[in-house]
Parts: C-alpha cells; structure tokens; sequence
C-alpha cells in the first residue's frame, strides 16, 4: 500500500483496548481478513454485529480486534466494496483468533480508495469528483507512454490532437485561455511531476485517478485549475507472498499515408511554373548574378529554352519527364517506414511482518516510422516499506531511468529557407544512389563554382544527409523519493515526506565534413586569393553540444487525524509543503571536429569575414554557446476536513494557500488563497430507503476555487538578457513584459453535483455529475494600440463558464461461463465566454480554424468563424462576401470593416458532446474487448488552395482544390473554389480560406482499439499464476464521419497511424 | 499532541511570513527588472529596436528607383499600394516598430533617474539618459515625415500631429498631439541628446553628440531654417569631418562598402518591406544614372548594370545588399551645408563644402574643383548631388520631396508606369500617409486628410 495513505482506519480497532468494557464481561475476537484469491490483506472492512451500535474496521494490513460483551451467539456481516458481503454466524466463549476470507465480488464497480496525493480517501466518504482507473484497465491499453493509455477510458478527458501530438489533454472544459496553461497538472505518488513524463514506465502504474472538482483538486490549489492528474505507482504488501510478473510485447506501426491529404498534381505545378516564368516572375531571380538565388529545374529548363540553348522538343521530353515524378514516393519509400515498437518488464514484489519490496525493471524500444529516429528507454525501480517499530514506517524508493533518443529525420526538406521542395525533386536514383537535388544556390552557378575549384563539393542530396546525420539526446530521470509515518496515537499520524528529483539530459548533433551544413558554411567563409585557399571555418566537423540538468527538491510535513467513534469520523490533515528546482545548462558549438581524434580548430568569432564571391555581405562566423538558469520556488500551507455522520451524511472542507517566486509580482501578492466545501449524503443507507432495485446510491455536491499560475506575466517591466548584440557586441537585454500593474492570478470557481449509484447485483451502476466551471480574470493576449509600444499585452480580461454532464455507466451480466461488461462515457461540455473585457478592433480577427482561443462573448473559448459565403462570381470565379449585408468583392474593406452580422458562428471547434462505449466479453480466459470512440458537436475547418503560396518565385505545390477551381461560367454551379487571378491577392484567397464553405461538421465515430486476450493455465501450474497473450490494435479509424471529404477531423495533418502490438504477460 | 499541533501552526505561520526571501529568487538567471543602469545600457543596445526597422514607406514611394510590373505583382499587398501611393496604402509595420522603440526609449527615461549605479558612474546615467533621448527624438522625427502633414518654420499649426508617448506606462491614453508639439518635442528630445552624449562613441550603434547634432540640422532642413541647419551641421562636423574617399574603396566588388565606414555617425537601417528596396527587384530610375559623370566614382561604386542595360544598387553603408542604411552619414552633413550655404547667400563658401565631398567622390586625378555661375544654378547642382549620393538611403528622398515641393523651382510630379500610370503632384494629400486604420479603430484618434 502507499505510504502516503491517511489512516482514516486505524483507529478503531484501537480504541477498543482503552476498556470500555469490564474485562471479565468480555471477549475478544481479532484477526485478519484476507482475499480468497491471493490471500493478500484486506483493509477497510467494515464489520457489524447484530444488537451492537459499534462499526468495527479492518485496518491497513487487513487486521481487527474485536472487543465484544458476552453472548451465546454473534450475527456478523463483513462488508467491503469489491468483495461479497460475508454474514456468519459465531460462537466463540473464549479469546479466539479467526482469518475471515472474503470473496471478490464479480463485478468489481468502483475502487474503494481514491488518491489525491496527499490521502487517500475511501470513495463512499468523499465529497468531490474523482475517476480512477485501475491497473487491469490501465494496461487493456499497449503503448510507451503514460498519457496516451488514457484516450478514451476515462469521462472527462479530452485529447485534443490537433496539433498532431497524441498527449494534450483538456479537461472538463476550457478554463485558460492558454494552451500551455490549459494543461492538467500530474503528481506522480506524492508530488508534482516535472520531469519528461515519457521517462515514466507504464508498467510500474497502480491506478490513475483524476481530480475534477474543487473539493478534489483544491488541495493542489493554485496549480490545479485544469484538473490533477495522480499517477499511483505499484507498492509491495506487508505479509504478502513473492511475486514475479513478466511482459512482452511488440507493437507494429503503419507507415504515415503522405497521400492522405489532397495536393495539385505535379504536372499542374509545371504549368504555373511555366506561367509564371512567361509573366516574367522569374526575370530579377535570373538575372541575379549576386545571391545565385535558387531556381527550380524547370525554371532552368525555360531559361535554356529561351537562351536558345535547347531545343522545342528537348524541353518538351524533359517537361514530361518531370511532369511523371512524384516528391512523395521517394519521400515514402526513403523516408518513413513500418515503425516497430518494443516493450520488456519485470518486477518483484512481496513483504513480511515488517517490510515490503518491490523491484521492477522495464526496456522500450521504439524504432519510429521516420526513418532515423529511433527512441530506448531503460526502467529501474526499487521500492522499500519497513516497519521500524509498530509506532514508525520508512519508506524509500529510487526510481531511475535512462533515455536514448536518436533524431536523425530531415524533418520537411526545404529548397531555400524562403522555399518548399518542388514535387518533381528525385532523392534516389535506380540505383539506389543518392540525387542533388537544388538547394541554397543556383545549379548553373554551382558548375561554375566547380570549374574554379577550390571549394568543397557544393550540392545537397537529401538521402545521404539522412545517413550522415548524427543528432542524439540522452537522458536519465532520478527520483530518491523517502517518507516517514509516526504513529502518535492510534487517531494521530504526523508524516514527513521527502523527495529529490535529477534530471540531467544532454544533446548532441554532429554535422561532420560530409553534411551539406558543413560543407555549406566552409565554402561561404572561404576565400580563394592568390596565394592559395583560405578556410576560416577550418575543415572538419561542426559539432554541437547542448547540456542541461533539473534538480528539484520537495519536501511536506503533514499530519492526520482520523477518529472514529459511535455514529461519527472524522478525517483531517494539515500540512505545509516545499518545493525547490533549479534548472542549469548550456550550449557549445565546436568547429573543425574531428571525431575520432577528438580535436577541435580555432576560429574568429570576433571579426566581420567575406563572405565568398559576395554571396552576402560580411559575417561573422556563428558563435552559440550560451549559458541558461533558473529557480523555481513553491511554498504551500493547506488543511482539510471531514466528518461524517452515521455514515449518511458527509461534510468537507478544505482551504490552501500558495507563493511562489513569481517575477515582478509584489510578495503579498504571490500567495493565493483557495478553499472548498463539500457534503454528501448516502440516501442507500438511510433507513427509510428500501430500494431492492438501486441499493447503492448516494449524492454529494461541492463548491470552491482553485487556480492557475501564470509564469509568463508580470505587474512590472521585466527584461531579459538575450547576449550579445550582432553588430555592437554590447550584451543586450529585450523588455519581455510591459509594466502591468493589475495583473491578478486566474481563478476557477467550480460547483459539482454528482450522484452515484448501483443497482442490485450491479447489474447497472455509476454515476452521473453535473458540474459548472466557472474561470475568472483569465489572462489573455489582447490586440492593443501599437501606439503604446505593443501590439499585444496580457491582461486579465475574460471569465470562461463550463458547464457539463459527466456520465459513467456500467453494465455487467453473466450467462453461463460468458460474462459481459459494458462501459458507457458520455461527457458533455459546453464552454462560452461569459464575458470579455475589450472590444474586438476588427471582427475579421475571429475568422480562423479555432485551433487558438478567440474571445467572442457568448461564443466557446475555440470557436470557428467564418466569412459568410455569397458564392462564385459567374463571370470571374471571383469568391463573394457580405459587408453589411451587402454582397462585395472589396477583400482588404472585408478584412477592415465586416461587421459581426457579415459572420458565420458555426460553434465549438472542441467536440461538446464525446465519450466512448467499451465492451468486453470474457468466456473461460478469452476476453475480447472493443473501444468505440465518438466525438460530437463540432466543427472544423478543411485546409483548401491558397493560390498567394502557389504564384509566387517561391511558390510551392499546393492543395487538390486546385482541380475544383472555377475555370469557366457555369463551373459555380459545381464548386466554391475560387478561380485562380495573377497576380495573387492575399485577401482574396483568406477571405475563401475563411468562408463558411470551408467549414465541416467534425461529428464521427471511430474504433478507438481492440484487445484481444487469452489466460492460459488460470488456475496455475506451480510456480506459474497464469500467462496472458494479448493482442492489440489501436487508431483503427474512422467508422463514421459526417464530413464528405474523408477528412479525420481530429488531426490538421494526418491522422494518428494504425498500430498492432501482441503482448504477453505471466505472474508467477 | 497540542503542542506539536502548536509547533506545526507555528512553522506555518512562520513560512507565511519569513519566506519573503525565499521567493525572491529570480525564475530565470537572465531575467532583470530595469533598475540599474547596466540594465537600461543593454536594453538600448538592442540593435533589433534601437538600430533596425526604420520606416520605409516614404522610400516605397520615393523616386529614385522603379519595379517591374512583373515583380510589382510579385509583391505583398501593401507594399504594392504604397509603391503606387494608393490612398488607402497600409504601412502599420513603420508605426508599429516606432513606437516600439519609443516606448524602450521611455522605460529608460523613467527609471534612469532612480536607477541604481552598480559598477557604473554619474556620467554614464547621463549618457544613457542622452541616449534615450536621441532614440524618441529621432524616431518621432521619422515619424513626422510620413504621418504628419509637411510643417516648416512660420507655417500654420494644425491638429494633425503624432501621438506623443512619453512614459512607459502603456495605460496612458493615445491622444494627436498638434503638428507644432510634435515638431517641438523632437527638437527637445534631441536638444537634450546633443547636450548629454559624448562628442564620440565606439561603435555607431550607438549615438554620439555628433549625432543628435546632425538630425537637428536634417530637421532645421526640413523646416527651412537654414541658420539654425547651418549652425547644427557646422557644431557636428566640428566633432569631425573626415570623409570617407571612394578612391579607396573597392568599387568593382558587389558589396563595396563596408559596415562602420568612415562616412557613419550614427548607424540604422531601414525595415525591409516585401524586398522592394533588394537588389533582385528595385532598378536605379535611369534619369538619375545618366547624371553621373564618368570620372564620378559612384557611378561603379553605387551602380551595377543588368543584362537589360538597367542598373541595380549596391552602395548601401549597412555593408550588405539587402538592407537600405537608414542613419546620419557625413557625406550628408556636408550636402545639407552646402545647401544652406547657397540659401543665406554664400555661395562661395557653399561651392567649396561642395567641392570637398566631390573631391572623395571623383576619381582623384581627373577632379577639377567646380567652378561658380549663377545662385539658381548652384542650389539646383547642390540638390542634384543630393539626388546622385542620396539615393536608396532610407528617410531622406521622401521629406527632400516634401520640402522641395513648397518651392515651384523644384517642385515635381511624380509618375509611376505599371500596366496603369499613376501620378502624384506636389501638395497631394498622399504625401502624409495614413496612420494604420487598426491603431484608428482602438485609440479613436482623427485620420488624416483625403
């Protein structure tokens, strides 16, 4: 069990022994109640005997001491959740030992505990909201990360992958108006986890309980405005026999469809290249014989054409050849792959009288769909609980881990940094032979270059740079982690905890002589004079390092007090927390590296170089080593309450207060004060309530505040130094926020009304919650008067209001050897901006794809808006907006002056209305299980063609509306894509991008994964328990969509890659 | 267990009170609040604010070059309705990075005053306090050329003048000032530069005394005071007046003049719109190349020809070929006191000023000093040379066209050729571009005259 744990239970039994009862009167029974399965101690069962007011309970190592007057007879009924109540009738005249063995209910509903990372709290006595999932739902899941296992198996919790990254959660709604602020916080067993959550092992995870309400998360106060996420970790037990459990498994990775998303063929971009190069576009380009400015292929067949260099059909045959190429298969074949992942664990677990151990080990082998970049990771984990006397615990644990990542993927292959890649570029040739493809200058003057010698090879080929690449982190994660609990009295724990956390990581990318970034940057410094060649960026490698270290120190003391007696309990804490990080590092950059000798060349820093043949005007030579610090600081005093009253009636409170070193904010003002109130009341055991068919049901309700820092604002003008200036070489420092003197922190009010309930044999059970969030003076990026200096400043401007269903249904039902489980998650969030201090200065400013927060009042926080769409022009193709209800074709008046009725609100671009619907049948070790994901109530927007990006000297190859575009009249009828003008008017083509055409209903189902499992041997061979075989499909995709593009609406690019796994897992 | 109860209140209470230390550890190593002098030294040595982003739509419009209609379309928006002084031409970046730089420019001055010394001296606080000074004065200067209707000495005040921020304080309300405050608060500001910094810097990052001497003549110029431009011109080339000798600089190279040559008093580029001004797109007007003469050195120093037989630029004194110099050079001064010279009569005196730049601008062995013929004729020579050493310095060619266009003799239109032709006559409203219709639509102030 966790060390953590507040003893709400250990008092009882105790109480007893202080002689109530005249000795001789008496008996006594004691004991232990076990599991029947593993015979592991059963904490928390309630024991009741007929005719006496007393409650008895078993305390955390699953003993009790009952101290009963004499009778003949005893009618007692042991209760605990997740086991089935055991009534016995006993006859004992003399002291007597007994071990109770309680049956596991079969359909296990609910936890009996939730962890809020100061306590655990048994769940029919809490008052707020919490969800936990268990180890057994936690691992239905097959992947490396903690995060991603929870998609889809919680109510609440929305993973918004929008911006492509599988792990951003939004829980319960929106209550900042930042992204990075939005962010639930995440304790791991005892405190905030800061560190590279990916540096945590799946398998080492108890259970995952998130905190909703304020009553839950107000205990992590200023932090926990966006929900608290408590990571639990496995502990030994005390008494309980070794175990050894061991898994495998694999897990295969589709390669990403670059074909998903639809592109202009390249033989359409060959024709407005050629267009292009008639209206002249190129003319400067080519005739700059300064820069050498890059022109694609094509372009250079033209120039030859039109110098008479080759002929009609040469450019003909060469045009063609070009218009039968395709950038994405090279990239295909080249660059992505199969992605291969795999994941090894072990641990150990047991305990004697007076200790507990547990061992694990995990390994994690991730070979990425992007070829070259590889990710391992090595798990070691070691945790001791000892009984040092029967008044004092120690626990110490180490967990440590160890991170290779190698990134040695191009990432998107540019022609210049101004440039995307033509679509007709060849990687490799037939041979398998890497191709140049043009980069950074012209080819023609590359020849040249060439012809002149002296200079290293000049040309870019992308797939040797792929092999020659050599970009790697490492890292590790330490976490010493130590608590010790003294028992004062049997009702009064006081309890130290401690916990130091290292996380060094390191960076190291070598560009050696072969990569085009070395080469490159030798030859520009060069200088060819008379007497020989002149390299200032000697030869050699460049080599890159980059270091940087946390190292964090938290420390709590807190004490307990828990009694209960006749009809009351009481549980309470108080406690003060400190935390410490500081975070150091550095960055060097060595030239003329040679690797395997280790030397390193001087270069001038200090003085401005030529550059070659005046490629650009004199630089110096990059200097980026730089040094980085700083210190976080935390200081936290928090107290919380409850008592209950006959087990009915439950009232908490909880109050917190919170400083940090926040900059340029006033001492008074960093400490925040946040409170909760919270009652509950179990209508299933009141008397006057017989329901045979709901015997479970219970209601609580809750209100308080919790809140959000903001790291990123300051009540005073702060600077920060950057280094030193490019010409001067004076250090210089930046203004990084404007004095804001009425900067406040955000607040988050929060009222929660939730009912739980279980019909009889659980057949149905759950609960539902109705929840109103309410976010406070949040901090926004506000459009001011540049005219003070800024364009945009944060202030507090706007109040948020959530308000939401969560439902949590399920089913079980047994026929036979099958059993059937059912879970349905409904969530149902609706977000509206109560209110926003500040008038918008131009309405066109919330038109957009709501992937940021636009504060539109009476609008949710993500909301998509468009232009309202009056159709194609049938002469011109020309797109048609309102202005004033008026049809117009004035694009830059549009942006300036549309007016709010000229706007279409299509609604959230967040689903309002989501959840998931799991079934899992199970027939004599075989389980099949099925996650149905659905998202509903939103919208979003389709990318389509931005003809600006297209007609440009830089263009680059552009969306498949292309082939929708108006090209004649009549062509309105069938399409909304705009015809294509040159030149290009940026305001046309965003008033399109913007228009309501290009907005989708993003309503879809989809099946979230399969689990596929088998238990060999479940009734064991000696020393085996069982073997599991598991297989497990994840992202299968969409089943259906109310959009007709095909579009997955989750994603802006591609959606998430199917994956395969096969696992297997046997305990001994 | 009451005492451990109290002791723990006690520790409590006690963290409440005493951890005002412990929470005043700054976040981040780097960070500072500016409340010494050093700090308030390095934020005006922030070269992105302080010495880049200078306006540019005045020199969008202005003269002395021309685009293709083929790289007109290729350009932004904006950009391309400046360039043909379209009434409704945005350029809300040069206002933007302006007041930007002013508001730095008053941080400093607020805090200046209270500012810790550190390791630093009285005479350094003065320094910086000059410094501040020359930057706002110098970027409402810039300002006034684009956005407030032209104002010489004697003329009539108007409402229209620029917003005049003096703190830092972003809550102050945004108010027009009258063109004559506007005007007045520059001629302060730099006044009080001139009287703080060192006749010398370093690095021309930097201003020097030389240099608020200087943008006071430009500004006496602008308004016609040519004794009180006189007088400025003469106190900042008594600092110096050593001019830069193009018989030593590398005229065949592509980039021929080097950052920090000897010509720069103080240095600043101007913001790059759309690569207008870039080597690639913008071609010299081929009036003005005709005017140099063949021994004249600018000719291959600033002039590189196309295949097309239309010339480029390569004379900037930022030391490259994409930024246009933006600052105060000497090459300047000298033709400001040359024109003032021939304004208040002394012709003589303003021929031999005139003769001094020439002789670093001609091949030496074939410069004959110029000899004098008429008044008229010598302000038009001394305004051509302008034209000829001027060209593509960014802030300049805009307020001469302003300036000269009061006086008929030099007043002229001026024609844009694209697919359309477009024309701008002298006294036009669009000569005071329209201030950005967003800072219009937040702050409430009056818009110009159309």
């Amino acid at each position: 069990m966790r060390q953590g744990k507040l003893l709400v239970l250990v008092g009882a039994i105790f109480l007893v022994l202080k002689g109530a009862f005249a000795q001789q009167g008496v008996v006594r029974l004691s004991g232990k109640a076990v599991d029947e399965i593993d015979r592991a101690p059963v904490p928390g069962v309630t024991i009741s005997v007929k005719d006496i007011q007393r409650i008895y309970t078993t305390d955390k190592d699953g003993m009790f001491e009952l101290v009963l007057p004499r009778r003949p007879e005893y009618q007692m009924t042991m209760r605990r959740i997740g086991f089935d109540p055991l009534h016995v009738n006993m006859k004992i005249d003399k002291d007597t030992v007994v071990t109770i063995t309680l049956k596991p209910a079969d359909n296990v509903l609910e936890e009996v505990t939730v962890n809020t990372g100061y306590q655990s709290i048994p769940k029919e006595r809490a008052t707020g909201s919490f969800e936990v999932v268990n180890a057994e739902l936690f691992n239905r899941q097959i992947g490396t990360d903690v995060i991603s296992r929870l998609d889809g198996i919680m109510p609440s919790i929305l993973f918004d992958k929008r911006t492509g990254a599988e792990q951003r959660m939004v829980i319960r709604g929106v209550s900042s108006l930042s992204a990075i602020q939005g962010a639930p916080l995440i304790v791991l067993d005892n405190f905030p986890f800061e560190g590279d959550i990916n540096s945590i092992n799946p398998n080492d995870v108890e259970s995952v309980t998130l905190l909703k309400d304020a009553a839950a998360a107000s205990i992590w106060g200023a932090k926990a405005g966006n929900g608290v996420l408590v990571i639990t970790t496995k502990k030994g037990k005390y008494k309980a026999p070794w175990q050894v459990s061991v898994h495998a498994n694999s897990t295969i990775q589709e390669k990403p469809d670059l074909y998903y998303m639809p592109r202009m063929s390249t033989s359409d971009f060959i024709d407005i290249e050629q267009f292009l190069y008639e209206q002249g576009a190129f003319t400067s380009m080519l005739a700059n014989t300064t820069n050498r400015p890059p022109l694609t292929p094509v372009i250079e067949l033209l120039d030859e054409h039109t110098r008479g260099e080759i002929s009609e059909t040469t450019l003909k045959n060469k045009l063609d050849y070009f218009r039968e190429q395709d950038i994405r298969k090279d990239l295909s074949n080249h660059f992505y792959r199969t992605g291969i992942n795999q994941q090894y664990s072990f641990s150990l677990n047991g305990g004697g009288e007076n200790y507990t151990t547990l061992f694990s080990a995990g390994y994690d082998h991730n070979r990425s769909t992007l070829v070259g970049n590889d990710f391992r990771r090595i798990n070691l984990n070691i945790q001791n609980t000892f009984r040092l006397t029967p008044r004092l615990d120690l626990s110490t644990g180490i967990r440590y881990s160890m991170l290779f990542g190698t990134n040695n993927h191009l990432g998107n292959i540019q022609m210049s940094a101004a440039k995307g890649m033509y679509p007709y570029a060849e990687f490799v040739d037939e041979y398998g032979q890497a191709l140049a493809v043009t980069k950074d200058y012209r080819n023609s003057y590359l020849d040249e270059v060439d012809e002149r010698g002296g200079l290293l090879d000049w040309r870019y080929r992308p797939y040797d740079e792929l092999h020659l690449a050599d970009n790697t982190t490492t890292g590790s994660n330490l976490l010493f982690s130590t608590n010790l609990k003294y028992r004062f009295l049997a009702d009064l724990t006081g309890e130290v905890y401690y916990q130091y956390e290292h996380e060094p990581s390191f960076g190291r990318q070598f560009y050696s002589e072969d990569t085009y970034y070395t080469r490159d940057l030798i030859n520009r410094f060069t200088q060819v004079a008379d007497n020989g060649i002149i390299r200032p960026i000697p030869l050699g490698g460049i080599l890159d390092r980059s270091q940087s270290e946390l190292k964090a120190q938290s420390f709590r003391g807190q004490i307990n007090y828990t009694k209960d007696w006749a009809n009351h309990s009481i549980a309470a804490i108080i406690g003060m927390e400190i935390r410490h990080a500081r975070n150091e590092g550095n960055n060097t950059r060595l030239y003329g590296y040679d690797d395997d000798l280790q030397t390193t060349n001087r270069v001038d820093y200090v003085n401005r170089l030529p550059i070659y043949d005046n490629l650009a005007g004199a630089s110096t030579i990059i200097f980026s080593d730089r040094a980085f610090g700083g210190t976080q600081r935390f200081v936290s005093a928090y107290s919380n309450g409850s008592y209950t009253y006959k087990k009915k009636y439950t009232l908490s409170v909880s109050a917190r207060k919170d400083a940090s070193n926040l900059f340029g904010v006033a001492t008074n003002d960093k400490w925040s004060p946040l409170w909760s109130v919270g009652g509950a009341w179990n209508i299933g055991e009141e008397e006057f309530y017989h329901s045979n068919l709901i015997p479970r049901l219970k209601v609580r309700t809750t209100y308080g505040y919790s809140g959000n820092v903001r790291n990123d604002v300051a009540a005073v003008t702060t600077l920060q130094y950057y280094g030193t200036s490019r010409l001067g070489r004076y250090p210089y420092a930046v203004v990084m926020n404007p004095p804001n003197a009425e900067l406040r922190w955000e607040k988050i009010g929060t009222f929660n009304l939730g009912l739980d309930f279980g019909f009889v044999n659980n057949v149905l059970a759950g609960s539902i919650e109705f929840y109103r969030k309410t976010a406070t003076d949040l901090v926004s990026l506000v459009e001011t008067d540049p005219t003070t200096g800024f364009g945009s400043l944060s202030m507090n401007s706007a109040i948020i209001k959530n308000t939401g269903v969560d439902l949590t249904l399920n089913s079980n039902t047994k026929l036979g050897n099958t059993h059937w489980s059912g879970t349905l998650l409904m969530s149902l969030n609706r977000n509206r901006i109560e209110k926003y201090m500040l008038e918008p200065t131009r309405f066109s400013q919330w038109v957009g794809t709501g992937s940021s927060v636009s504060p539109i009042e009476g609008e949710p926080a993500y909301s998509v808006v468009s232009y309202r769409w009056g159709g194609l022009d049938p002469e011109t193709g020309d797109p048609i907006g309102y202005l004033e209800g008026v049809e117009t074709k004035d694009y830059s008046l549009l942006n300036q002056q549309v007016t709010k009725n000229d706007l279409v609100f299509h609604g959230s671009a967040l689903p309002e209305f989501f959840g998931a619907f799991r079934n899992t049948i199970e027939w004599k070790g075989v389980s099949v299980s099925m996650n149905i994901a659905y998202r509903t109530n939103y919208y979003f927007r389709r990318q389509t063609i931005n003809y600006s990006n297209l007609l440009t000297a830089n263009g680059q190859v552009e969306h498949g509306d292309f082939n929708e575009r108006w090209q004649q009249p009549g062509d309105e009828r069938y399409t909304t894509v705009p015809s294509m003008i040159y030149p290009t008017n940026t305001r046309r083509d965003e008033f399109y991008r913007n228009a309501e055409v290009t907005v989708e209903r993003g309503d879809h189902i989809r099946i979230q994964d399969i689990n596929l499992s088998y238990t060999f041997l479940r009734n064991g061979i000696k020393p085996l328990r069982n073997i599991r075989a598991t297989f497990y499909a994840r992202n299968l995709g969409v089943i259906w969509r109310a959009n007709k593009h095909n579009l997955d609406p989750d994603v802006a690019q591609l959606p998430l890659p199917k994956s395969w796994s096969i696992g297997l897992n046997a305990n001994f | 267990m009451k005492n451990l109860l109290l002791v723990m209140s006690f520790s409590v209470l006690y963290t409440f009170v005493a951890c005002s230390d412990y929470l005043d550890v700054k976040p981040d190593d780097s960070l500072t609040v500016p409340d010494n002098v050093q700090d308030l030294q390095a934020l005006l040595d922030y070269e992105n604010v302080f010495n880049m982003q200078y306006p540019a739509a005045g020199d969008i419009g202005a003269d002395y070059y021309f685009l293709s209609k083929a790289d007109w379309d290729s350009r932004d928006i904006d950009a391309r309705m400046t360039y043909i002084w379209d009434i409704n031409a945005q350029n809300h970046l040069d206002w933007n990075y302006s007041f930007q730089r002013i508001f730095h420019c008053n941080v400093v001055l607020d805090e200046i005053d209270k500012a810790k010394l550190g390791s630093m001296t009285e005479a350094d606080r003065d320094i910086i306090k000059g410094r501040a000074y020359f930057y706002r004065g110098w970027s409402y200067f810039q300002l006034a050329q684009l956005y407030v209707p032209y104002y010489a000495k004697g003329m009539a005040d108007s409402e229209y003048g620029l917003p005049l921020q003096l703190v830092s304080d972003i809550n102050e309300p945004v108010v027009r000032s009258t063109v004559h405050e506007t005007y007045s608060r520059i001629i302060d500001d730099l006044e009080r530069a001139a009287e703080l910094l060192p006749d010398r810097v370093g690095v021309p990052t930097r201003p020097s005394r030389a240099a608020a001497l200087g943008a006071l003549a430009k500004l006496y110029l602008i308004m016609g005071d040519f004794e009180l431009s006189l007088y400025y011109t003469e106190n900042s080339l008594d600092i110096n007046d050593v001019l830069l000798d193009y018989n030593d600089v590398d005229r065949d190279s592509d980039i021929p003049f080097k950052v920090f040559n000897k010509d720069v008093v103080f240095h600043a580029v101007m913001l790059a719109r759309s690569g207008v001004h870039e080597q690639g797109y913008a071609f010299v007007d081929t009036v003005l190349v005709k005017k140099y003469n063949e021994y004249d050195l600018r000719k291959t120093a600033f002039l590189k020809a196309d295949d097309t037989g239309l010339f480029r630029f390569k004379g900037s004194y930022d030391g490259g070929n994409y930024a246009l110099f933006s600052g105060i050079a000497i090459d300047e001064l000298y033709l400001i006191k040359s024109e003032c010279l021939a304004r208040l009569g002394r012709e003589q005196k303003a021929l031999e000023v005139l003769n001094r730049l020439l002789s670093k601008r001609w091949q030496k062995d074939r410069f004959v000093p110029m000899q004098l013929a008429s008044n008229d004729d010598l302000l038009t020579i001394i305004l051509e040379e302008r034209e000829k050493q001027l060209l593509f310095r960014g802030g300049i060619r805009w307020s001469d066209l302003r300036r000269l266009n009061q006086d008929p003799r030099f007043a002229k239109i001026l024609v844009r050729k694209l697919d359309d032709r477009y024309e701008l006559i002298p006294g036009d409203d669009r000569y005071t571009f329209m201030l950005p219709f967003s800072v219009i639509q937040i702050s409430g102030m009056p818009q110009n005259h159309r």
